[in-house]
């Protein structure tokens, strides 16, 4: 255990700083100058272009305000794609147009209601495709980028609409769509951009190092302010009803098929996701929110060896604030068994942290 | 947080942190030098509506959206308010309905800033970008507002409404802009001019941003400039042929016009289309979006495959009928037609008339001068003419001799008895000692055009009867390019290219001339030298 006045996650400031270093050094160019040599273009440009490719638009039935169009990701070789969940889907037949202009029918292999997402087969292999992310390294203030094919405005070959934004929060959403409430109450990534187009939902949410982190969810109203709302779904939303399909129902598509990087090694992808072991026991009494107090710490647990004691006020999660209980809970849920996190503990009058590595759930 | 290096907890290097200022005060320096060049447009005496502009000349030259001031109807004026918080008399020159653009002039004592034109066929996707104008029309002391972003997609086409408003081959932004950012730049990051922001997608929303902003492009732009300059409403381009996806990217010709003059360069139905301008044609919806970018009768090359057969034309595209003009509402009392604003009319001839003085200054800097020029009478020319298959291929050569006599003042009025040639040297040598004050009769500004991949600005030479010349200027040089007219003898078009200018005497003179029949070589001469004979 360590003093917080450290500096806790360096690693994650220095890269934020770099990012900013590189964006610099494309401002600084001066007129006239090649800009094609600014590495800060390179490193946006060629996220871009390698995402880009990956990137299906679709079409398909539409009645009045439901649009008949929007995009996919694909996610293998042999053409599975993701997309929002939409009636674009129901018609008779769904087309699919790739990124060089070729033309193809895409079927429908799977559908979420929950999270309101679909599992498409696109004709065609040896498909440029993205390899599914992590959403958890982003952190407010990280520049992100999105894709989709906004009010349907590119055709055939032409590249789909990129808009760039700023990651805001990881938060839940209260919204409603037309007029109903919109039902999923997971995780859901804000940021600034405008992505509550006809066209964008299915798009990648993407980091700037290219990394597809989120999938761009319907036009939804927030409830509480009445304006649109433009988010996301993290991208382990995806990997989660991915890998509901190999544990029997329905389509015989395959998360195992599907290339996932993140810093968890390969395989290890259906132990996320809420099963990990870390020896906590959280105070659940009292008011709705508590905050997120340690009750019991069980003996040769992950918490015990990281220090954690009874009484500890969890404050923060590798730099992002936990506020409550529930909250906690739900980070929680997105760790991974054998990676380190690091917690901002208050102990008494000291602020302290604590790296724990927790344990696959048993 | 400028003073300390901790943020949030974390700490930077000191080199770090100095890029990153660097880059912020780059980018504020940035905005600094370009706001003076924004515009903001209000009809005369008028805060209620309005949109925005950018100088683009010291003249007080200026570009804007069509829309912006198609409200402000005849007479022309309106008032263009700049970041030094005055408001400048504006009049509007020329405009282009179709592709949203009009040109206007803001009177001034002294010169005002203005913005480097970019090149909008170097943007990337993702390329940062940045918006000014005055949106929501905010900017009371005529300060611009800022926005910044990225280009979100590029060559989009967007369909405009009766032969207006047509947005191709334009740019997308998620730069945020607004109602009143209408007609305002858009820059790169280099702070050159790329665009001019024009249309929002709005589906579904209010007036107002959803993150899908669109750019009339300054590739686009460019080629309408001298025309717009010029005071003139220009038409747009067609192929003069309908194309369809063959295959795909394969893009061929259904149907074709047999007037068009892709048809005259050999253009046939069935015939794929491989490039046009260099661009590779990948679908037919791509063509179509490329082709309305181009002003009417614009000289393009196009690669075509005919069977194993490739082959390379060079013709003019033809003109898309321009919108209806807007009119007087009927049926209304005269009491009240008096008050409303007259709508836009065609050409603003006192433009034209400046435009067409500007050229002759520019030429008779290249040629060497105003006083050089007006004391030459004629010349004696020594030259080699050879009729190779193409220009600049080797072929025999005969020498000929020719001398050649300015025309006697009048001599435009009746040109009854000159041959091609003689046509040719008559408006050569008048253009030495052009009219000061050029009547609209006489002279006028006719398009912009570009030849051998020079912008160039067309002038009419009245010639009576019925022989009306085209003199061709190298828009920025002032350099003769060109002179054509109809044949006496055969009819058809007969033209002059002249390049190769060097001194010769007093003057700066072509010493290559290449003439055309029927857009066919007819010969070519190089001129070895020129005997200068000044004026009795």
């Amino acid at each position: 255990m360590r003093s917080a006045s450290n500096g806790m996650n360096s690693g994650r400031a220095t890269e934020f700083l770099m990012r900013l270093a590189v964006i610099a050094a494309a401002l600084l160019t001066a007129p006239g100058a090649a800009r094609a040599d600014a590495p800060a273009a390179n490193a946006q440009s060629a996220a871009i272009e390698a995402a880009l490719p990956a990137v299906v638009k679709l079409y398909g039935a539409g009645i009045s305000l439901e649009h008949g169009y929007g995009v996919g990701v694909l996610i293998s070789a042999d053409g599975l794609a993701v997309t929002a969940l939409s009636l674009l889907l129901e018609g008779t037949g769904v087309r699919a147009v790739l990124h060089d202009g070729r033309e193809t029918e895409a079927t429908v292999l799977r559908r979420d209601d929950a999270r309101q997402l679909a599992l498409i087969r696109v004709a065609g292999d040896h498909l440029p495709h993205l390899e599914l992310g992590t959403s958890d390294r982003l952190l407010p203030g990280d520049p992100i980028l999105a894709m989709g094919n906004t009010y349907k405005v590119a055709e055939g070959e032409e590249a789909v609409s990129v808009v760039r934004g700023v990651f805001s929060l990881r938060t839940q959403l209260a919204a409603r769509r037309r007029k109903q409430v919109y039902h999923y109450r997971g995780d859901v990534l804000l940021f600034d951009a405008i992505t509550c187009n006809p066209g964008m939902a299915g798009g990648p949410l993407l980091d700037l190092d290219g990394r597809f982190v989120g999938m761009l969810g319907k036009i939804v109203v927030s409830d509480r302010t009445n304006t649109y709302l433009s988010f996301a779904l993290p991208v382990e939303e995806v990997r989660a009803f991915l890998a509901e399909g190999t544990n029997g129902a329905g389509g015989s598509a395959t998360a195992t098929q599907v290339a996932t990087t993140g810093d968890a090694p390969r395989g290890e992808t259906a132990a996320r996701g809420g099963r990990v072991y870390t020896g906590i026991r959280l105070f659940e009494l009292g008011r709705r929110k508590p905050a997120a107090y340690v009750d019991r710490v069980a003996p040769d647990s992950p918490a015990a060896r990281a220090g954690l004691k009874s009484d500890d006020l969890i404050l923060a999660v590798d730099g992002v604030q936990a506020r409550s209980t529930q909250e906690l809970k739900r980070m929680m849920e997105r760790w991974t068994p054998g990676r380190s996190v690091s917690l901002t503990i208050k102990r008494g009058d000291q602020i302290l942290t604590a790296d724990l590595v927790p344990d696959a759930a048993p | 947080m400028a003073d300390s290096p901790q943020f949030e907890g974390f700490t930077a290097t000191p080199a770090q942190l100095e890029m990153v200022r660097a880059a912020e005060s780059t980018r504020v320096d940035l905005v600094r030098q370009l706001a003076p060049t924004v515009v903001c447009i209000f009809p005369p005496g008028n805060r209620n509506g309005g949109g925005s502009g950018v100088l683009i000349d010291a003249e007080g030259h200026g570009l804007t959206n069509y829309h912006v001031i198609a409200s402000l109807g005849e007479p022309r004026r309106g008032e263009g308010g700049c970041s030094d918080g005055v408001a400048y008399p504006l009049e509007v020159l020329g405009f282009d309905p179709a592709g949203d653009i009009a040109m206007f002039r803001l009177t001034s004592a002294s010169s005002l800033p203005f913005a480097p034109l970019g090149d909008s066929a170097a943007v990337r996707l993702g390329d940062e970008s940045l918006a000014m104008g005055n949106p929501f029309l905010l900017a009371e002391d005529f300060q611009p507002t800022v926005t910044f972003g990225i280009i979100s997609g590029l060559h989009r086409y967007l369909a405009g409404q009766d032969r207006s408003l047509f947005y191709t081959d334009c740019l997308e932004i998620n730069t945020s802009i607004n109602p009143g950012n209408s007609g305002g730049p858009l820059f790169d990051m280099g702070g050159r001019l790329i665009g001019i922001n024009g249309r929002i997608g709005i589906e579904e929303r209010g007036r107002v941003n959803v993150g899908v902003g669109y750019a009339v492009s300054m590739r686009q732009i460019r080629r309408f400039i001298p025309a717009l300059r010029a005071g003139l409403v220009t038409p747009h381009a067609t192929l003069g042929a309908t194309v369809m996806d063959a295959a795909l990217h394969r893009v061929a010709v259904e149907q074709i016009l047999e007037s068009s003059d892709a048809w005259r360069a050999g253009l046939r139905e069935g015939d794929r289309l491989n490039s046009l301008d260099g661009v590779a044609l990948r679908s037919a919806n791509q063509l179509a979006s490329l082709v309305a970018a181009y002003p009417a009768y614009w000289p393009v090359t196009v690669e075509i495959e005919r069977g194993a057969e490739k082959r390379t034309l060079h013709f003019q595209l033809d003109d898309l009928p321009l919108p209806r003009a807007p009119r007087m509402p009927r049926d209304i009392p005269e009491q009240m037609q008096k008050k409303m604003i007259k709508p836009l009319s065609g050409i603003n001839w006192d433009a034209n008339a400046l435009e067409t003085r500007r050229t002759f200054d520019r030429w008779l800097a290249a040629v060497g001068g105003r006083e050089a020029a007006a004391s030459i009478g004629g010349w004696k020319r020594f030259a080699r003419r050879a009729a190779p298959a193409a220009p600049g291929d080797r072929a025999e050569a005969a020498a000929i001799e020719s001398a050649e006599t300015a025309p006697p003042p009048g001599w435009d009025r009746d040109a009854r008895g000159l041959d091609d040639d003689a046509l040719e040297a008559a408006v050569r040598l008048s253009l030495l000692n052009p009219p000061a004050e050029p009547r609209r009769a006489e002279w006028q500004v006719l398009r912009g055009d570009e030849v051998g991949g020079r912008l160039a600005i067309v002038l009419s030479r009245v010639v009576q009867p019925r022989r009306d010349v085209e003199v061709t200027f190298d828009f920025e040089s002032g350099e003769l390019l060109r002179i054509a007219f109809q044949s006496a003898g055969e009819g058809g078009p007969r033209r002059y290219e002249y390049g190769d200018v060097r001194a010769a005497g007093a003057l700066r003179l072509p010493h290559r001339r290449v003439c055309f029949v029927d857009h066919a070589l007819k010969h070519e001469e190089r001129i070895e030298r020129y005997e200068l004979r000044t004026r009795d």
